[in-house]
């Protein structure tokens, strides 16, 4: 929810998922594209690795952000070498959330 | 040994001299026979392969006493002699093991049975047969003349021979001064008596009356001196007897047969009463002593109090006390006075637990209880205040009169132990407690930042919302200010519990509804369980009612429960790490949680030995957390077990009882 409000602040159009599986399912039924995904690296059902990996699976990519509150470095070594966009520290502040979606973006654009 | 034939010899040639002094006039024997009580006590006390130099110098007595009658005579008489005596001391042997000692009826029937009894039958056969050949008599009479000769015999100078000489024998002890004058007055009372029952001149009316003058004298050496005094006493009275009636005097005549017989009997029917009067006592002496001695033996302070509370006995333990307490009429008291009227004394001297004792004291001397106890600190005002910690237990008497055993025992000392024994069970159940916490702090710092994350992300986005048009929006700053004091509250929370669970304090026991323990826990293991990717799920059932206990201690136990729930699946597949937690009620009684997991389940010899110390299955782990849980839902009065589920895994179960038993409580 606050992180809804703070991407609405920043000017985005978030859509919220309240686990991993709920926004596979909207995937399949839904046309509409996501450009970017913020998700946590611990969510009830499937880890943000997890995730990756299944979106890989199914040749769907999207820019993936990770979120997580225990950042260590085996953790963020496993994120990185997966592929994935960013990786946040949180308590996320506005200014590297707006970076990391940005360069998530970039080379979409 | 030559010292005892050195003793022997004598006794049994002056024995032998002596009974040729009165004899049965017909029959010719005679009417006390020293020489079988000196043989059969020589027998008994000395080892058997010197027997036969006793019965040689037994033999050489009897033949220098008796020069008058044929060598084939005095020979058959010592063949009877010497069966008595054998007769009689193997017998005593057996029986006894040991000196025989008169101190009991039973030994006392024994004695008789073998020593006054069989042994003199025996010998009274081969001595009447010899008389018989010898043609001096028929069998009847010479057998009843030599039986009567020995059981007097029996009856009265064995037990004094065996008396002495165990007196010769014993280490020699100091007589206390009115010991030696009471047997001076006793001495000079049995004469007396024996000279007016015996040496007196015939032809008195109160001849009869003068017989029995002695009997109060044995029966005061008996209550006094026991079996030993008593047979010594006995002695010495037939001794007299026979004296007087050889002389003339005293109510027998020597003259006839049935005269000589009838001075017998008397002596015998005096003597058993007698010496049934100091087996008595003297079982009754040593039953005083073994009393006197195990009060004395007593750490404990131990006073007896009649049924009206005044103290008859005291133990040294009690005395002592009694004596260093200058001024506490509670523990003053000592025998003759009054431990109630104390009891009084010291409630109305702001005494707070001599209320309890006297309450108690008055309850099992009125017999309404038969036991009372209690344990109460004392502050020992000459020890300069110390306190000392006391267990007592008063316990009626069984007698008609009543009355109780009042036992106080030092107790400090234990107590100390208990407390120390306490505070490092709270130690260690402390440590066990932060070793839990150890292994949750990264779950728990997760716990922590999640609400903090958001915080900061609802902050950021009030600021941008206000930088912005939209900031004219209350309604949006509004739900974002709720959130955040939401947030606030939900890590506040998690703060307060992790404080209250790393704290060290005191037990503190209050009504706990089941249902707030599951969701303390659940919050506590959340992060812990999703980082373990096991989901937890509860069922609290409705209508709880709420248990007496701990918190921070019963969420140690489920905490740990969980904890051992998620490490036996942690090789299991993730869809299969499921733990159930669930709480419901039994019987309306009773409380019931059960932490149920998914995992291979406990094996069947480590089911028993769980819960002991420092088993575990863990590469890492200590084996305390089973253990000491235990330890906590013992001291809550439960219980706490494990089984192996039917299809997968184990469920740890633990049962405590409902505060109040049918009644719902919400506790918050």
């Amino acid at each position: 929810m606050s992180l809804s409000r703070l991407c609405t602040a920043l000017g985005y159009t978030p859509v919220a998922f309240a686990s991993g599986r709920q926004f596979l399912e909207s995937l399949s039924a839904d046309t509409q594209r996501p450009d970017c995904l913020l998700v946590d690296a611990h969510m009830p059902d499937m880890t943000g690795l997890e995730l990756h990996h299944q979106l890989g699976r199914s040749g769907r990519r999207f820019p993936l952000i990770v979120m997580t509150a225990d950042d260590t470095v085996e953790v963020r070594q496993r994120y990185v070498d997966a592929g994935v966009s960013d990786y946040l520290s949180k308590p996320v502040d506005s200014a590297s959330l707006i970076g990391a979606i940005q360069r998530a973006l970039a080379p979409v654009k | 040994m030559l010292r005892g034939l050195l003793l022997f010899a004598p006794i049994v040639l002056l024995g032998d001299l002596a009974g040729t002094r009165l004899l049965y006039p017909q029959v010719g024997a005679a009417v006390l026979f020293a020489p079988y009580a000196a043989l059969t006590a020589a027998l008994v006390l000395t080892p058997r392969r010197d027997w036969i130099w006793y019965v040689i110098v037994e033999i050489a007595a009897h033949l220098v006493a008796w020069p008058q009658w044929t060598l084939s005579w005095v020979l058959v008489a010592d063949v009877a002699n010497i069966a008595r005596g054998l007769t009689a001391a193997v017998l005593l042997r057996w029986a006894f093991a040991c000196t025989p000692r008169l101190d009991s009826i039973r030994a006392l029937a024994v004695f008789v049975g073998i020593a006054v009894l069989l042994a003199p039958a025996v010998g009274a056969v081969i001595g009447a047969t010899n008389v018989v050949v010898h043609g001096a008599s028929s069998f009847g009479p010479a057998w009843r003349a030599w039986f009567m000769s020995n059981a007097l015999t029996g009856l009265t100078l064995l037990p004094a021979f065996l008396a002495a000489l165990e007196i010769f024998r014993r280490p020699s002890r100091p007589i206390e001064h009115r010991r030696i004058l009471e047997i001076v007055l006793l001495v000079l009372a049995l004469g007396l008596t024996c000279v007016f029952a015996f040496l007196m001149p015939g032809g008195s009316r109160w001849r009869v009356a003068w017989l029995y003058a002695p009997v109060p004298v044995l029966i005061w050496a008996a209550l006094r001196f026991g079996w030993a005094g008593a047979s010594l006493a006995l002695s010495a009275t037939v001794i007299v007897a026979i004296w007087g009636t050889d002389r003339g005097t005293g109510p027998f005549v020597p003259s006839r047969d049935e005269d000589i017989l009838a001075l017998q009997f008397f002596v015998l029917l005096t003597a058993v009463p007698v010496l049934c009067v100091a087996a008595v006592g003297t079982a009754r002496q040593e039953a005083l002593q073994l009393f006197h001695n195990l009060l004395a033996s007593l750490e404990s302070q131990v006073a007896i109090v009649d049924g009206r509370g005044a103290v008859l006995a005291v133990n040294d333990s009690w005395r002592l006390v009694a004596e260093r307490a200058n001024t506490d009429s509670f523990n003053i008291v000592g025998p003759g006075d009054n431990y109630v009227r104390a009891c009084v004394a010291a409630v109305n001297a702001g005494n707070t637990h001599a209320l309890d004792v006297l309450n108690g004291l008055q309850r099992v001397l009125t017999r309404a209880d038969r036991r009372y106890e209690t344990e109460y600190d004392h502050v020992n005002q000459a020890q300069g205040g110390q306190v000392e910690r006391f267990a007592m237990t008063i316990e009626a008497l069984e007698r008609p009169d009543g009355g109780a055993v009042v036992v106080r025992t030092d107790v400090t000392g234990r107590r100390r132990a208990e407390l120390e024994i306490e505070e490092q069970r709270r130690e260690l159940s402390h440590l066990a407690r932060v070793t839990v916490l150890g292994q949750f702090s990264g779950a728990l710092a997760h716990e922590l930042k999640q609400p903090l994350a958001a915080i900061h992300s609802n902050a950021e986005a009030a600021i941008l919302s206000l930088k912005n048009a939209a900031a004219g929006d209350g309604l949006e700053l509004r739900a974002i200010l709720d959130d955040i004091l939401a947030d606030d509250r939900r890590a506040t929370q998690v703060i307060n519990r992790l404080s209250a669970l790393l704290q060290r304090g005191e037990t503190r026991m209050v009504l706990i509804a089941p249902g707030e323990l599951i969701d303390d826990v659940m919050d506590l293991s959340h992060g812990e369980a999703v980082s373990r990717r096991v989901t937890i799920s509860s069922e609290v059932a409705p209508g709880l009612p709420a248990i007496l206990g701990d918190r921070v201690q019963l969420q140690q136990v489920l905490l740990n429960l969980i904890l051992n729930a998620c490490d036996a699946m942690s090789g299991m597949p993730v869809p299969q790490r499921h733990l159930l937690l669930t709480v419901d009620a039994k019987d309306r009684h009773f409380v019931h949680f059960a932490v149920r997991d998914g995992g291979p389940g406990i094996a069947r010899e480590l089911l028993d030995r769980l819960f002991e110390p420092f088993v575990t299955t863990k590469a890492d782990g200590l084996g305390l957390g089973l253990s000491i849980s235990r330890t906590i839902v013992g001291a809550h009065g439960g219980r706490l077990w494990a089984e192996n589920n039917a299809d997968r895994g184990a469920t740890l179960h633990c049962i405590l009882a409902a505060a109040r038993p049918g009644v719902t409580v919400r506790v918050s």
